[in-house]
């Protein structure tokens, strides 16, 4: 699986230098750390204020989104820690996963409709989100954009 | 956000599409071909959104859309799907720089030996934070076959790695030298 996919696009020199873990390393500095801009909410706290995130695309411009955390916030990084106590922090040890509510196996039989599934033992769960969140936060090429434009473009086209 | 809303509808697929990307990136490892399925998906979506329900979730609608793609494309080329460790793995470009971190290129080499089924419920509950219920829609099966697809996963990527605790799962020295100084 290509967490770490082959590409053709461009993306910023900071961005292809830093990947996963380096975007852990900015957010846990404080510094804004790509598209999302160093979110420090939790995924429900934003949520629940309504807050987006922003999606870059290659040339710079932005659009606010709502989409789904920054995945390095949500293990509850802190400013001023040192970025490999954070990493640390994320692999969670499995005391912190058991005594967790969310324990994966008492979870799963207990997830509900429309509520999200629980979370993976914190040493799975905190790479695959960040490794993932990584693939988000990439800037995302003005094609997408651009398509959408046309499409619009054409059913205006088609109503007049 | 009403579907029938036409600014909405823009605004929302606008906002789906990194994540349709990183999911894209997930069934096909490939960011061109990611991109593709992610252009066809809009395309799909927008021609189709008579179909959508409105207040129903239009992000796991979107999802769908991508996923059949992605399968159709790959039952009319004939390709295996399922990577050993061969086509798959050698589409992963690495570079040095961007690891940073010897075991995250562990995990992302355990993700690709897991069965597409597998993974693919990983990453959408793991990962995107759909419930089983909304996966199974998006996966068209059972709601017990999702649970079972991340449990299966779940263990053997910890037999992949194994790792039985977060202590087996650490920085090489170097890396953590590299890191504290960032």
């Amino acid at each position: 699986m290509a967490f770490e996919p082959s590409r053709s696009q461009t993306v910023t020199r900071n961005q292809s230098r830093r990947g996963a873990l380096g975007r852990v390393a900015q957010l846990n500095g404080g510094r804004a750390g790509g598209p999302t801009g160093g979110v420090d909410m939790t995924e429900t706290e934003r949520n629940e204020t309504g807050a987006g995130d922003r999606i870059r695309s290659a040339d710079g411009a932005t659009m606010d989104t709502a989409h789904g955390a920054c995945m390095a916030a949500d293990s509850g990084l802190e400013e001023k820690r040192s970025p490999m106590q954070t990493i640390k922090e994320m692999i969670a040890a499995p005391e912190r996963a058991a005594a967790s509510p969310t324990n994966d196996k008492d979870a799963a039989e207990r997830s509900m409709p429309g509520v999200p599934a629980t979370e993976l033992p914190g040493h799975l769960g905190a790479p695959l989100r960040a490794i993932y969140g990584a693939l988000v936060n990439e800037p995302v090429p003005d094609k997408f954009f651009h398509l959408l434009r046309e499409l619009e473009a054409k059913e205006q086209e088609g109503k007049s | 956000m009403s579907a029938r809303d036409d600014g909405g509808v823009r605004k929302a697929l606008v906002e789906a599409v990194p994540n349709l990307r990183a999911f894209g990136i997930s069934l096909c490892g490939d960011v061109d071909r990611a991109d593709d399925l992610v252009q066809e998906t809009l395309v799909k979506a927008w021609n189709n959104l008579g179909s959508f329900q409105e207040g129903t979730n239009l992000k796991a609608w979107l999802f769908t859309i991508l996923r059949n793609t992605y399968f159709s494309e790959c039952r009319k080329l004939r390709r295996e799907v399922k990577d050993s460790e061969g086509e798959y793995s050698a589409r992963l470009s690495v570079h040095p720089e961007q690891l940073g971190h010897m075991d995250f290129a562990d995990f992302k080499r355990a993700l690709s030996q897991l069965s597409d089924d597998q993974r693919e419920a990983l990453v959408l509950v793991g990962a995107e934070g759909f419930s089983y219920e909304e996966v199974a829609e998006i996966c068209g099966c059972a709601v017990g076959t999702v649970k079972s697809r991340v449990n299966r996963a779940r263990a053997r990527i910890s037999e992949l790695l194994n790792v039985g605790s977060a202590e087996e799962f650490g920085p090489e020295p170097s890396t953590e030298a590299v890191l504290t100084q960032s």
